[in-house]
């Protein structure tokens, strides 16, 4: 099964074919913001790092926005830096060049002021704006396909029917040779067991037992302090109003996103699997921007994500397909949500044909059709996570 | 009038409702009429058995939490009597 793709040099697809202004320090925002108003096809990432950190924490920081250059739906990338920083630029540049995708920088205080920076900007990224204007699409296989599917703004319906409809896609894209990847490590508390046992090996399933248990030591020791007692609560207000009572009910039904197929392997923060094909989870916390930038940065090119409240956001280049599970939100929110899996709960539809449902809306995706979080511009989950 | 239910595994102590339910109505469960003891949202849970503090709570066939005090057949389950040794 194919769909119209775009061929980067590497040998990666893109799904969609924009500019990439990034900063690479959150002084240079600004100039990166204005630079992508002026060029057709342009989109700039906001983030509050890359400076004023160390250790871990900045190499997570730094693989991530290196992560974010290298995802095949960037047809080139325009780094944007201030010139002190302490993640340079010429570091990223650098961790650019297996892309083997037009790259080029801009450094404010080598250019002289912002207007001067902007200006440049304008000029390098333009260039390219009509030069990619004439790659055609060509047919890919869905083998090329790494789909991230994530969950938020939880409801008891996500569980039943949003969620397992999404798991029967994931299953569809891995027969066919392409890669699910799942995450949200603090929301899979109890359910390691069932991940466990899906493991390809006995290593993989140690690792996935490790990955959970470290995060919920991380939890116990920031979330357990007597005077922050009041901030305890894993999941949020709307989990509970939903009708989700704890975070292990959260995580058994949240995990049937991931489908049934055997997972193959942890893959660390925005890092990209050795080898593509099959199930991976990806370890971040359940925050939906860290999560969704993590995928990201594991070259997901489409991001499925299933809303029981209802949720408008978007990303700058990966389109993010809503899914719901509940009518009314779907009803409350269809200019937000792209398909509604409320029928399996309100006509008795069946799994099978709203996953398959869910699989033909990828497929279009991937050729091409635009998300409603892209056509009305959402664009709030690039978020790096911090140590 | 009786209410949808939806019991995700045999082995389930709790069942969802599927339509926001009164005090006085029912649902049923294997056959058998349970008289839903409050008002329950659509989304919610619903105890299948009588509970009592302590007794372990079953929803997707795994244990979600346990019963903070008794609870009868009927009445609602959600965090203000359910706990979870896993977090909240």
């Amino acid at each position: 099964m194919q769909f119209m793709g775009y061929k980067r040099a590497n040998g990666q697809v893109g799904v969609r074919n924009h500019i990439g202004i990034i900063p690479s320090v959150f002084c240079a925002n600004t100039v990166a913001k204005r630079i992508a108003e002026q060029v057709e096809g342009a989109v700039y990432l906001n983030h509050p790092v890359g400076c004023s950190q160390v250790g871990e924490d900045l190499e997570i920081t730094a693989r991530t926005l290196i992560a974010m250059g290298n995802n095949p739906n960037l047809a080139a990338v325009l780094v944007v830096g201030l010139g002190c920083e302490r993640f340079t630029p010429d570091e990223f540049v650098r961790g650019l060049a297996k892309s083997q995708k037009p790259v080029e920088k801009v450094i404010i205080q080598d250019e002289g002021d912002s207007l001067k920076a902007i200006e440049k900007g304008v000029r390098i990224a333009k260039q390219w704006a009509a030069e990619f204007s004439m790659q055609e699409r060509v047919p890919c296989d869905i083998k090329d396909l790494v789909i991230g599917v994530k969950c938020g703004g939880t409801d008891a319906t996500s569980g039943i029917a949003a969620n397992p409809a999404v798991g029967v896609m994931s299953d569809m894209i891995v027969d066919n040779g392409g890669t699910i990847m799942f995450s949200e490590v603090t929301e899979l508390l109890g359910a390691e067991h069932i991940l466990a046992a899906r493991a390809v090996n006995e290593e993989v399933a140690e690792e996935i037992v490790c990955t959970i248990g470290h995060m919920e030591d991380k939890l116990r020791e920031i979330g357990t302090k007597k005077e922050f007692a009041h901030r305890g609560a894993l999941i949020s207000t709307g989990n509970f109003d939903g009708g989700v009572s704890s975070v292990v009910e959260k995580a058994l039904g949240g995990i049937y996103k991931s489908g049934s197929r055997p997972i193959q392997g942890v893959v660390q923060y925005a890092e990209k699997p050795e080898k593509l094909g099959g199930v991976y989870l990806m370890n971040s916390p359940g925050h939906d921007g860290e999560v969704v930038t993590s995928f990201v940065g594991g070259s997901a090119q489409i991001v499925v994500f299933t809303t029981g409240r209802g949720t408008p956001t978007g990303f700058p280049f990966v389109p993010v397909v809503k899914v719901t599970g509940n009518a009314f939100t779907f009803e409350k929110m269809k200019e937000n949500i792209d398909v509604n899996a409320g029928t399996i709960i309100s006509e008795g539809e069946s799994l099978e044909s709203k996953g398959k449902e869910i699989f033909d809306m990828v497929l279009d995706v991937a050729s091409g059709r635009k998300t409603k979080a892209e056509v009305l511009k959402h664009d709030e989950l690039f978020c790096v996570t911090r140590v | 009038m009786t209410k949808r239910l939806l019991v995700m595994n045999e082995k389930d102590n709790v069942g969802v409702l599927l339509e926001d339910s009164k005090a006085g109505e029912f649902c049923n469960y294997k056959g058998k009429e349970i008289k839903i003891l409050e008002d329950i949202q659509f989304g919610h849970k619903i105890a299948l058995k009588d509970f009592s503090k302590e007794d372990i709570v079953y929803k997707y066939g795994e244990e979600i939490g346990y019963a903070l005090e008794d609870i009868a057949k009927g009445q609602w389950i959600h965090n203000h009597n359910m706990g979870c040794r896993r977090g909240k």
